[in-house]
């Protein structure tokens, strides 16, 4: 919240709380006026922005699925645990530039369906695969808060919820590969 | 203009919410392959919906699970029980967040906007972790049985 109020405020020349007197708005627009035009606010597209953040972003999620014993119980290398995600990050970004409406499944990622099948031998449960992906989704939203005051407000919700989008679509490509492993292993669920 | 928040939105447009996820739900030809009632595909759905508005409504930081919800898990059992996969369960909650989102787009002029994301963001992490919930009760009770995951 403070940082979208921060966001909001960083596109405004100045604040005036009312009841204000039309001598000091006027004041107020003149001296703006004399100012010249304010510099010029570096905005970035949601997708650059991921892109640029990509590996802060993996080592945030990494310190979230930390915390998290379920997930933990499954012992496993930082490089084997997270080396699903750059792609992920790849799809994401490609899906934001592909302007694919919400609900969208053209986008097939034989990736996400190759993270589910090596987390099947892995030995992740299906609930784990789903609450890593939940982890994930929750450290791509703290970057985009983080940057806020780049990001170009009148898209950014389309934007966030094609991030939403996208990554379940991936999660459940993930889980019908995995469960097609588990069909032909003799593990338990 | 009035303004309304995303949860007096949710709230007002659950049942037009719901009966749009039933429309997507038709079309998916993998969900479609369990025969279900409509009664029995939405049961869930009217409690998920509280469960947003009340997660909306309170203090709760984006991210975190505080809120278990008993009915997240009966979800999960009685989808195992119906005879859904993981995969589908994935599918219906995906389905489930694009009609949502679609119903904040159409409501999008009642919205003050410095509350929309958070509370996207919120929406999506409260979906997210309703399914996280389900698919472990799930998985817990395909222990019971002898289905293939």
């Amino acid at each position: 919240m403070d940082a979208a109020s921060q966001a909001i405020l960083l596109q405004t020349d100045q604040i005036l709380v009312k009841p204000m007197d039309v001598p000091s708005l006027i004041a107020a627009i003149k001296e703006r006026l004399a100012a010249g035009a304010p510099a010029t606010r570096i905005v970035e597209s949601v997708a650059t922005i991921l892109e640029r953040t990509t590996e802060s972003t993996i080592q945030d999620w990494f310190a979230h699925v930390q915390n998290d014993e379920a997930v933990m119980a499954v012992a496993m290398t930082f490089d084997q645990r997270t080396s699903h995600l750059p792609q992920v990050f790849l799809d994401l970004v490609h899906r934001l530039r592909s302007f694919k409406s919400f609900g969208s499944k053209e986008l097939v990622s034989p990736a996400a369906a190759q993270h589910g099948l090596d987390r099947r031998k892995q030995g992740y449960s299906a609930a784990m695969l789903v609450e890593e992906s939940r982890i994930l989704q929750v450290s791509v939203f703290h970057t985009l808060q983080k940057n806020l005051a780049r990001i170009d407000f009148s898209i950014l919700l389309t934007e966030v919820m094609t991030i939403a989008d996208e990554i379940d679509s991936q999660l459940a490509q993930a889980m019908a590969s995995y469960i097609s492993e588990s069909v032909g292993d003799s593990l338990p669920a | 203009m009035a303004y309304e928040s995303v949860a007096t939105i949710l709230e007002r447009t659950s049942s037009t919410t719901i009966a749009d996820w039933y429309e997507h739900a038709l079309l998916d030809a993998r969900l479609m392959s369990v025969s279900m009632t409509r009664e029995q595909r939405c049961a869930h759905l009217p409690q998920l919906f509280r469960d947003l508005v009340f997660r909306l409504r309170s203090a709760t930081i984006p991210g975190t699970k505080e809120l278990f919800s008993e009915d997240a898990a009966e979800h999960g059992i009685a989808r195992r029980r119906q005879g859904y996969s993981a995969a589908m369960m994935v599918e219906e909650s995906r389905i489930l967040q694009v009609c949502i989102f679609k119903s904040l787009h159409e409501n999008l002029d009642y919205i003050a906007f410095p509350l929309l994301l958070p509370d996207v963001m919120t929406i999506a992490n409260e979906v997210d972790a309703q399914l996280s919930r389900a698919v472990a009760c799930y998985v817990a009770e395909s222990r019971n049985d002898t289905s293939p995951l």
